[in-house]
């Protein structure tokens, strides 16, 4: 029987990225550490998995692939018949507006919340000193990509369709992580996008993973 | 009239990158110029057809879409049949190398990327295959830019790469989205 393997760090955001996919598609899963503390994503071995040296890495049985957004793709369509449909069936029409908002977060949202979430959430944790001119600007692009989500989050009750789909999933990772930092704010003045913030990561599937951290 | 409209700026990398697509599909198509030095592209209709306002934007009948990796994406699927094929077909396990953002925004760190990308390209004659696809496409804007740089000599020190990006970008296709520059 193939095994899929998970090789990264429940800290990670990227990580959670494929965990939240995996929970939500109820697939058993092998989670393999990575200790990141003292170097191992820059092994030989683990650079022989993603020669980024970056986590996490992924396994299903001789499939290798590394990049978040990649292994989650290929888990929701190699199990589009388990667990949540993550997918739009349907026509190439239909699907091309989960491929938008798919894009959007990767090319929109993903490195203002990335930045903030680096400034406010990861350097005090690693006893770090956060950027305050990092903050205001990338807080300021946030805001007006949020602006955007709040008016699509009036047209469709997620955001590529009325159903949860990948496109929210990959947000869940940084949307948590500035949930417990004062950012949040961004969050609680557009309704549609607090409402969506609430709706998303009381998932139970998502609770699953958080849970991976007290482990 | 053709159905599919591509709304931007020839110098625009995103819109070369769906431009791109759309011969290599040979695939008929309308397009009409955004003057974004007039702002236009933050203008309130082009705004209607993307909020971000930015381009490229496109319309396929009554699908408005933007984001040029999604644009490429629906057009490579919906057109499988025509042109070029750009996609790998199989299962899901052989379609499965799949383009991404991450490997872009790593441009500080190009002299590494390229690294790996020449390890690739002696396993594989292109990135995801042994035939172009939309994950080599994705990659044309930026190494066209390059290429007239200074910074070319990091694709130069590295002989796979090398001769990959000199096949690439001497694709038909390419050339008329180039020529779409002069005009």
């Amino acid at each position: 029987m193939a095994v899929i393997k998970v090789h990264g760090s429940p800290l990670s955001t990227a990580t959670r990225r494929v965990l939240a996919c995996l929970y939500e598609k109820e697939i058993d899963f092998q989670f393999v550490p990575v200790n990141m503390g003292t170097g191992e994503h820059k092994s030989d071995s683990f650079l022989a998995l993603n020669p980024f040296g970056q986590v996490p890495a992924f396994e299903d049985g001789d499939l290798k692939l590394f990049e978040s957004r990649a292994a989650a793709n290929y888990v929701a369509h190699e199990y589009a018949d388990k667990g949540t449909q993550l997918l739009i069936p349907g026509s190439s029409k239909e699907a091309a507006v989960l491929e938008l908002w798919k894009e959007v977060e990767a090319h929109q949202f993903n490195s203002p919340s990335s930045k903030v979430v680096w400034e406010l959430f990861f350097k005090p944790f690693l006893g770090m000193a956060t950027d305050a001119a990092v903050v205001e600007e990338n807080e300021a692009q946030l805001g007006k990509i949020l602006d955007v989500y709040e008016t699509r989050l009036t047209q469709s009750k997620y955001l590529a369709s009325d159903n949860f789909t990948l496109a929210d999933l990959y947000h869940l990772s940084n949307v948590q992580c500035l949930l417990a930092t004062p950012a949040k704010k961004l969050f609680e003045s557009r309704p549609h996008v607090d409402a969506w913030v609430k709706e998303i990561t009381a998932r139970p599937a998502w609770s699953k993973v958080l849970a991976m951290m007290k482990q | 009239m053709a159905a599919i409209k591509v709304h931007g700026s020839p110098l625009s990398t995103a819109v070369q990158r769906v431009v791109a697509c759309l011969y290599e599909k040979e695939v008929d198509f309308q397009f009409v110029p955004i003057n974004m030095a007039a702002g236009e592209h933050k203008s309130e209709s082009y705004l209607a057809l993307n909020p971000f306002g930015q381009v490229p934007a496109f319309e396929d009948g009554d699908l408005k879409l933007f984001e040029s990796r999604a644009i490429t994406h629906y057009v490579a699927h919906e057109y499988a049949d025509k042109g070029t094929q750009l996609l790998i077909t199989g299962s899901n396990k052989e379609t499965a190398v799949r383009p991404t953002a991450a490997v872009e925004e790593n441009e500080a760190k190009l002299g590494k990327v390229l690294d790996v990308y020449e390890i690739r390209l002696t396993q594989s004659k292109y990135l995801a295959a042994d035939h172009f696809t939309l994950a080599d496409l994705y990659h044309l804007p930026n190494l066209q830019c390059l290429l007239s740089t200074s910074a070319k000599k990091l694709l130069e020190a590295r002989p796979h790469v090398s001769a990959w990006v000199a096949e690439i970008t001497a694709r038909p296709a390419w050339s008329k989205v180039l020529g779409m520059q002069k005009q």
